[in-house]
């Protein structure tokens, strides 16, 4: 990755509540942080759903809480996991009002995510490693 | 493009999508649907809902992006990447990678293309001048010589068999006892019944040649078989 800005890494990822500020005004977003939040965006979504089943709107209210994320593109993502055959959708009637569609994980997809945590785990840590390394040389 | 209110949203939404050709769209419809009625069931109103989904546009360039990603996968199977890249790749430069499939390698297949064209062009000016008339004048003969064999072994036979009925020794001159004609005979027909064998055989075998020809064609400029191969021959996979 280019142009890694030690503050906004260490603002994104070691002091959640000061990125959260930063990520309910859109010009808050770096491009780094815009470029991140992407890249982990789906092992985000598979990581709730190897927690328990949800559906869209509910999905979409977890991660939007979590980092600022236009919402509408968590659709496209959703679709594209399940082409891919890492969640599947069931269908549940409910009595108050239309069916809700609901997403689940497969095998596959915790497989895939498990292998994304780790990645991501590791590069963090180097990341940080680097960071911290820069702080003490100073 | 935003919008205010849900239909605007879902309609604006389908346009861009059909536009783009994009497949499942009532799918993605419904889902949309979905999070604006839960939407409203949690007090939101429509144009709430509208402002935390976002662009419409910036959505349907992720559904194009997927897209394209996939039919990329699918042309250059096991070039998975990875999934950090092509999300950068696909979200911090919209403009520019808008409508790029990622691995894409264009020049390698209009290189097979052109000497597929290549190679047609070459067994055409073979084929026509040359493969096709020396065929069809081997079919040809063939027929003849199934036909002759035939006539030759019936008459002969017919011949035969009247000889010894009618005992005109004097008006039939063969030189050959009857039975004898008429065993000629009968190994002619026989001779005959597997040239109609092989005359069928080479016939298909024909048909199948000019088949394969067309094939050729049909692939180098638009990539799709267009007929299939008769009889019992396997088509040669060509990929």
């Amino acid at each position: 990755m280019q142009n890694i800005i030690a503050c906004d890494i260490i603002q994104t990822y070691k002091i959640p509540c000061d990125a959260k500020y930063l990520a309910n005004t859109r010009e808050g977003s770096t491009a780094m942080q815009t470029q991140l939040k992407r890249g982990t965006l789906e092992m985000c979504v598979l990581t709730i759903l190897r927690r328990g089943d949800r559906y869209g709107y509910e999905l979409v209210n977890l991660i939007s809480d979590a980092m600022h994320i236009t919402e509408g593109t968590i659709y496209p993502l959703m679709k594209r996991l399940k082409d891919s055959g890492s969640i599947e959708s069931y269908i549940v009637e409910s009595q108050e009002g239309p069916p809700r569609k609901y997403y689940r994980i497969t095998d596959s997809g915790i497989e895939i995510q498990k292998e994304q945590e780790a990645e991501w785990r590791s590069f963090v840590a180097a990341v940080n490693r680097l960071i911290e390394g820069e702080g003490n040389g100073q | 493009m935003t919008y205010n209110t849900k239909p605007e949203f879902l309609n604006g939404l389908r346009v861009a999508l059909e536009q783009n050709n994009i497949t499942d769209i009532p799918d993605i419809l419904t889902d949309f649907r979905q999070h604006f009625d839960d939407g409203a069931a949690s007090g939101e109103s429509e144009a709430d809902v509208c402002a935390k989904l976002g662009d419409v546009d910036d959505i349907v360039k992720q559904y194009i992006s997927d897209m394209e990603q996939k039919r990329a996968e699918e042309q250059n199977s096991g070039f998975g990447g990875n999934s950090y890249d092509q999300q950068q790749t696909a979200y911090s430069q919209p403009q520019q990678n808008y409508g790029q499939p990622q691995y894409q390698q264009p020049a390698q297949q209009s290189g097979a293309d052109g000497g597929k064209i290549a190679g047609v062009i070459i067994l055409d000016l073979l084929v026509y001048c040359w493969a096709i008339p020396t065929l069809l004048g081997l079919i040809v003969g063939l027929y003849s010589v199934t036909v002759s064999f035939a006539v030759t072994g019936v008459s002969l036979f017919v011949g035969g068999l009247i000889s010894i009925g009618v005992n005109l020794s004097g008006f039939i001159v063969t030189g050959l006892p009857s039975l004898a004609v008429i065993a000629a005979g009968i190994i002619l027909i026989g001779f005959a019944g597997m040239l109609v064998i092989a005359s069928i055989a080479a016939t298909r075998g024909f048909i199948n040649i000019c088949i394969a020809i067309i094939n050729q064609h049909s692939k180098a400029f638009s990539g799709k078989k267009v007929l299939e191969k008769t009889g019992r021959k396997k088509e040669a996979a060509v990929s």
